[in-house]
């Protein structure tokens, strides 16, 4: 075997054994409401600089919320990128939880057609909710616990393409998933049977989410939208008696969301962004929401990278690039209700070149923290590590003889 | 410092093996049920509910006792008993003749408050089938046997008395042929005051015994030789109708029971945790022979006919039934509580196959006149069988 084909194969064999991998989330007390939490993380270059990557593009790493950021992309590339998350849960009079997992967080695949213009697609988280409640009675008879479990993915498929002034994307996205709640009931008696009902809710549904981005001198612009998504769910319970069936048909509208992103680039090094992103979910009717009230998120990122050397032949550590950031959250759901709820993190990243410039691994840090204990009655310390590797093909492209 | 093509590999390497690690570095730790945080509609409900019995039916039927380890002789609990005993043919040359002959009996218990009463053996005339006479089979003088007995002796009521008849030689010697094999004696009393349990041939001591006095031609000496019998089986009847209303199992009146609780009330998603059938017994009204009675509870899978003047519990048959729990009862036992969760768990996922519970007697080797009594709804409604559900409900 000789080097070449190697390296081919170790970089695929990690990409599938991200497959195999069992898809898990990081828990979160917030998870629990409606859909679960969501996912607006995209990107883990953008990650590390506090989820800016709205007006931004790039050659190698591909940005799913606005797929006019794509058309830079000129090799065929296969991007995977995995998240670990840790909440330490901070409940008043002293009660404490923890929450960790980590996990395979979405695949994609990038592929030129022709100069400018290229196809993409893959899978994505959109939400996720992972918690768990669980006391011992009182008097020791039995346990009683409240899991929830899943999420709702997108299985996208994008084109975009470079118009001259302004560049263009349209993506359509596939949403499905699960979410499960599980309530255990486990006596000590072995004279009793315990319980287990697990409800699940199947989602499925389509929806169409499009952006634009144009260049002025050293200011980047970009902007995205999401149309309004009709997802059918169907909702079945299972029981440790044997009662299986589906107990419920409704459907539940995704709301529409706009962004709009700002970024500057004083020279070839530096690069300085700012996101806003916006999610109607008040519109979303309580009785669809399965009883929760939506409140409309608000999404607020900036952050920069720096690469010191865009020189092949200087040292390593200078063609790295550093990123820097922050971001502010208002999340869907109210807890209690009347209380909103918000999420700061404060985010750090690497850029780690290798193979010629043509491929990456992007790392990045979140620390935060979620809700707030004076208001929501909780709050969750946050940590976040999330690695992304890139890989690029030549495929559907004529070598250049020399 | 550069990172060329054969630096990728070992790069990835480190990053899988930094995902591996953190992977593995999962831990969570739960939060109370009691915080705030918990709507209480997101957790199901830890419910309890009793169901009085709604339908009991009981049948009963006089049974064959062949395979029994009793022989019952007398008269106790309004039943009158009495019992035949033959042996395999007499294998005796011709230069044998026979004596006397006869026939001891070892008792083991006695029921009832009479004085002594006389048993008189008769011999058979007619051929049987142990394995299916009962009283209703003819067992009349005449015809059945003959009307003069061969002996009469006075039967005690100390336990380990035992009895000695006298045999006719004659109809001894007639047992050297097939004939007489078949036929054998009939062992019975007309002025029981009390019921005598003897052991019967498949009693693992004392086993009844022919004990055959002997003298070969030429001889002056006779020879004792003892024999124990080939067939012995205990026939009765009911000389007086047995109350209706009580819930009855029974062993030589074979009784069983089936009982029928409403759990329409209970939603068809509940899981039942335990389901518990309680019957109290109506001590004063059973009768105990033995030092127990074993029974079991099954559930019926086919549909039978739910009024109880109708009911026969009979045509239940095997391959129907369902066990779900077996217990044993004695004479000082007051109340039993079975295990029904599975039964109950069906019930309520299928209503329409809720055919009830079927009590029956599992006591067959020792079967003798043993005969359980509990409180029906109809001869106590406080005292009635209840069935005690421990379920819980589903997050609404």
């Amino acid at each position: 075997m000789n080097r070449k084909t190697f390296l081919l194969l170790s970089r695929y064999l990690f990409l599938v054994s991200l497959l195999l991998v069992e898809s898990a989330f990081a828990g979160s007390i917030f998870s629990r409401r409606g859909i679960g939490l969501l996912r607006y993380r995209d990107n883990v270059r953008a990650i590390g600089m506090g989820g800016v990557g709205m007006a931004m593009s790039d050659s190698i790493s591909f940005y799913f919320l606005n797929p006019a950021s794509l058309t830079r992309i000129n090799l065929s590339r296969i991007q995977g990128d995995f998240r670990y998350e840790r909440a330490s849960v901070d409940l008043s009079r002293h009660v404490t939880g923890l929450f960790s997992d980590a996990s395979v967080n979405s695949l994609g695949l990038a592929i030129p057609i022709k100069a400018g213009h290229v196809m993409t697609f893959g899978v994505r988280p959109y939400s996720f909710s992972d918690f768990e409640f669980a006391q011992n009675q009182t008097d020791s008879s039995y346990s009683e616990s409240l899991r929830g479990t899943g999420g709702l993915s997108e299985l996208y498929l994008g084109f975009a393409a470079d118009l001259g002034a302004v560049r263009a994307g349209v993506t359509a996205d596939f949403y499905f998933g699960r979410l499960n709640r599980i309530w255990r009931l486990n006596y000590v008696s072995g004279e009793l049977r315990n319980s287990e009902d697990v409800r699940n809710r199947h989602f499925t549904g389509v929806g169409l989410h499009l952006g634009l981005q144009a260049q002025h001198g050293k200011w980047q612009l970009g902007t995205a939208a999401g149309l309004p998504a009709r997802l059918n769910v169907k909702t079945e319970l299972t029981t440790l008696g044997g009662f299986s069936g589906v107990i419920d048909k409704s459907k539940l509208r995704l709301p529409f969301w706009f962004g709009a992103g700002l970024g500057y680039a004083p020279n070839r090094h530096w690069l300085f962004g700012a996101d806003y992103r916006t999610q109607r979910w008040s519109a979303v009717d309580p009785d669809e929401f399965f009883g929760d009230r939506g409140v409309d998120s608000h999404d607020i990122n900036f952050g920069s990278e720096v690469i010191p050397s865009l020189d092949a032949l200087d040292g390593y550590f200078k063609r790295i690039s550093y990123r820097l950031g922050g971001a502010y959250r208002q999340l869907p759901y109210e807890e209690p209700a009347g209380k909103k709820v918000r999420e700061l993190t404060v985010n750090l990243g690497l850029g780690l070149p290798f193979g010629r410039g043509y491929n990456r691994i992007d790392l990045a840090l979140e620390i935060g923290k979620r809700g707030s204990l004076s208001s929501n009655l909780v709050k969750e310390n946050i940590v976040m590590i999330h690695a992304a590797i890139v890989g690029s093909e030549r495929w559907f492209q004529r070598s250049k003889r020399r | 410092m550069r990172i060329t093509k054969k630096f990728a590999a070992p790069l990835y390497g480190v990053v899988y093996s930094c995902m591996m690690f953190l992977m593995a570095c999962n831990d969570n730790k739960t939060i109370p049920l009691s915080s705030d945080l918990v709507d209480r509609g997101e957790l199901g409900q830890v419910l309890r509910a009793t169901k009085t019995i709604g339908i009991d039916s009981t049948a009963g039927k006089t049974v064959n006792t062949f395979g029994s380890a009793n022989l019952l002789l007398g008269k106790f609990d309004n039943i009158e008993s009495q019992f035949l005993i033959r042996f395999a043919k007499l294998s005796l040359p011709d230069t044998v003749s026979v004596v006397a002959g006869n026939l001891k009996l070892y008792g083991s218990l006695a029921k009832g408050d009479g004085a002594n009463f006389d048993a008189m053996i008769h011999e058979v005339i007619a051929s049987w089938d142990s394995a299916k006479i009962t009283w209703d089979d003819q067992i009349v003088p005449g015809t059945f046997f003959k009307n003069t007995p061969m002996d009469t002796q006075p039967v005690g009521k100390q336990i380990a008395d035992s009895v000695v008849f006298k045999l006719d030689p004659a109809v001894v010697s007639s047992w050297r042929t097939i004939d007489g094999r078949e036929k054998g004696v009939l062992v019975r009393s007309s002025n029981a005051t009390f019921m005598k349990v003897f052991n019967s041939h498949f009693s693992v001591t004392r086993l009844p015994a022919l004990e055959l006095i002997t003298l070969k031609r030429g001889n002056t000496k006779n020879d004792t030789t003892r024999q124990a019998p080939a067939v012995s089986v205990f026939i009765f009847r009911r000389v007086a109708e047995l109350r209706k209303g009580p819930i009855y199992l029974g062993l030589g009146e074979q009784y069983q029971s089936t009982l029928f609780f409403d759990v329409a009330a209970i939603p068809q998603n509940a899981t039942i945790s335990r389901a518990l059938l309680t019957l109290e017994v109506d001590t004063l009204n059973s009768v105990f022979y033995a030092n127990r009675l074993d029974l079991q509870l099954v559930q019926p899978t086919v549909e039978f006919n739910l009024n109880p003047l109708r009911f026969e519990p009979f045509r239940s048959y095997a391959d129907t039934l369902r066990s779900a729990d077996v217990d044993s009862i004695n004479a000082s036992t007051t109340t039993i509580s079975l295990t029904v969760t599975s039964a109950v768990q069906r019930w309520v996922l299928e209503p329409k196959n809720n055919f009830g519970l079927t009590l029956f007697p599992i006591s067959f080797a020792g079967r003798d006149l043993t005969r359980a009594t509990f409180y029906s709804r109809e001869t106590s409604a406080a005292r009635a069988p209840k069935l005690q559900i421990e379920y819980t409900l589903p997050p609404q």
